[in-house]
């Protein structure tokens, strides 16, 4: 959470989260141009740096795809999605290196500039096997640029979560074309069922891990989701709901969090104002709701983040009777201070 | 997920117990996958050509220039003639660069020795020679004349397969320098005037090149760029002239792509 922007708030995990990354992207490099120059001492330093780059970037590709979801179906993988925007960044810096070498290697020091020869080259545009694959990763390339260009809480902040999220969401269409292009490509050069085998595990690998994820959250909304008339519905008993923990309802389309703390019942949008984490699978801490994603804080009883922060969330009415509870879908509006149901003691 | 359970916070100085264990197991995995990925990427590559490019130790040779069938300079080779391609700095032919040097000179050098610094590429037996300093590759006339005539043979008509390729770059500069991701670098190589040639393989995988010109021996570079990087079929009249095959042939009615390689060998083509 933020009043000022900086390039990087830096905290203990964030350096943990980053060296590790550091750790892991220089084993990548070591053990790959140490391997290459001893068993293959014939290549070229150029190609090396292409193939070790791009390989480089397509595995982290593949991790950074995996996170969001494994995340979904295991609460435990949070902190490799915590930092996960610097990942993503050092990934383009990786895509940009494969992408500039490619460039400089194949295109320039010719008769035309380097990128109309990018886009003429190779004219098969017509044919799946011959397709100009190098346009595939260029395209791959601009997306990248533009998340990474926009990986900041600014950005966030500037274009609204909904923009942002769509503009971060289009790293599926760079994988589809990262896809082709490394199909099209190398693989079509080199042949082996290693580099095919590869290919094909990662994409399964993504697919599944969304798919289960998916299935795992269709299956909570489907429980979850009550078309409910006017006024106060009956969502849950008190005892469904685990002290400073919340259960998620979707009313009349009002996506609701409801949290049970220090005797009282509050509710809440479900939806963090930062990058639209579930805050209903978060928890109270410090007396506020905190945001499994990223840590941002809410008030339960008026929505508002703690002074100096400024993110509020729409409140709903809450009331108790009987021992179950009830909701008002009807919105009020963000930051607006609802009395808590009180839990009567036995 | 009951109210005792962990819950990790990124802003907080530590990860819960269970969630650094999580963490540490994934980092484990993480470590074995690119171990075993580098190692299965780097051993299942087809390998790369020992082929030689001098990048940054410049040579100078000796020997006749001659511009037919492409700029070349003839010099004796342990008593053989051999033919050292020449080209130009970057992706580009050499003929913009001998007319530098002409217009330096003030004469046609053609038919003259002369001696030539640049950077030597090699590979199964051919030697390539880049003026990679321009105008300033001439380093003066040559006292040696013992390059002889170039000898020339006719092998007749011929049906050849193959793959169209720059020289500069599948004979040292690139590796790879064949196939589809190196199809733009070629194209650039050849539209810059880089004279084409075919590699042929052999079925005992012997590997010989032949320089690729229209039937009256003219440059058919442009022509041929819709090839570049396929397996194709092509008909001509092959000459063996000195250490170099030539293969006079229409690229617009004598070229087959042989991709799919279903449609085989058995194309009617060359009547």
């Amino acid at each position: 959470m933020s009043v000022s922007y900086q390039p990087v708030q830096w905290n203990r995990q964030k350096k943990v989260y980053d060296r590790i990354m550091l750790a892991l992207i220089g084993l990548f490099l070591v053990t790959f141009v140490v391997l290459q120059l001893l068993l293959q001492p014939e290549i070229t330093p150029e190609t090396l740096i292409i193939r070790a780059s791009g390989l480089l970037a397509f595995l982290m590709l593949h991790v950074i795809l995996c996170i969001g979801p494994l995340s979904r179906l295991n609460a435990r993988f949070m902190p490799l999605l915590y930092n996960r925007r610097h990942l993503g960044v050092s990934m383009f810096v990786f895509s940009l290196i494969h992408g500039l070498f490619n460039i400089i290697q194949f295109h320039s020091l010719g008769d035309v500039n380097p990128l109309y020869s990018l886009f003429t080259a190779n004219l098969q545009y017509g044919s799946l096997i011959n397709f100009p694959f190098q346009v595939l990763g260029f395209f791959a390339l601009l997306i990248l640029f533009l998340m990474a260009a926009t990986s900041h809480d600014f950005w966030l902040k500037n274009l609204g979560p909904k923009f942002w999220k769509s503009l971060h969401m289009m790293v599926y269409i760079a994988y589809g074309l990262i896809l082709f292009h490394v199909m099209l490509g190398v693989v079509q050069l080199e042949q082996s069922p290693v580099w095919i085998g590869t290919l094909a595990l990662g994409m399964v690998l993504v697919l599944g891990l969304h798919l289960a994820a998916a299935i795992k959250t269709a299956r909570h909304e489907k429980l979850e989701a009550k078309n409910a008339g006017e006024g106060f519905q009956e969502v849950c008993k008190i005892s469904d709901i685990e002290e400073n923990r919340a259960k998620i309802f979707t009313l009349n389309g009002e996506n609701i969090a409801v949290f049970k703390y220090d005797g009282k019942v509050s509710a809440v949008s479900n939806i963090c104002r930062h990058q639209h984490g579930p805050l209903g699978e978060g928890k109270i801490v410090d007396g506020c709701i905190t945001c499994p994603w990223h840590g941002y804080q809410y008030f339960p009883g008026n929505g508002q983040s703690p002074p100096p922060y400024t993110e509020k969330l729409e409140t709903y009415e809450v009331q108790i009777k009987d021992e179950k509870i009830y909701v008002n879908p009807k919105p009020h509006a963000e930051g607006t201070a609802l009395p808590p149901a009180q839990i009567e003691s036995q | 997920m009951t109210n005792n359970d962990e819950f990790f916070i990124g802003w907080e100085t530590n990860a819960p117990p269970s969630y650094a264990k999580k963490g540490r197991t994934f980092v484990i995995l993480l470590i074995f996958i690119i171990i075993l990925l580098s190692l299965g990427w780097v051993i299942s590559q087809r390998g790369f050509a020992g082929s030689t490019f001098e990048l940054g130790k410049l040579s100078t040779i000796e020997g006749k220039l001659q511009i037919r069938p492409v700029p070349l300079l003839k010099v004796n080779y342990q008593g053989e003639p051999h033919s050292v391609l020449l080209i130009g700095f970057g992706k580009m032919g050499a003929e913009a660069t001998l007319s530098d040097i002409e217009k330096v000179t003030n004469e046609s050098l053609i038919g003259k020795n002369i001696k030539l610094r640049g950077t030597l590429i090699f590979h199964n037996g051919k030697t390539l020679l880049e003026l990679t300093q321009g105008s300033e590759s001439f380093q003066g006339f040559s006292n040696q004349s013992n390059a002889t005539n170039t000898k020339r043979r006719s092998l007749g008509e011929q049906s050849l397969k193959g793959e169209i390729l720059d020289p500069k770059c599948a004979l040292g500069v690139m590796k790879p320098g064949f196939g589809k991701p190196h199809r733009s670098c070629a194209v650039r190589c050849l539209s810059g005037g880089i004279p084409p040639i075919l590699k042929i393989t052999n079925k005992e995988g012997g590997v010989n090149y032949c320089i690729l010109l229209g039937e009256d021996g003219q440059a058919i570079n442009k022509k041929v760029l819709p090839y570049v990087a396929d397996q194709i079929r092509i008909c001509g009249t092959l000459e063996e002239q000195d250490d170099w095959l030539v293969l006079y042939t229409n690229p617009e009615s004598d070229i087959l792509r042989l991709s799919p390689f279903w449609m085989g060998d058995n194309i009617p083509m060359c009547n």
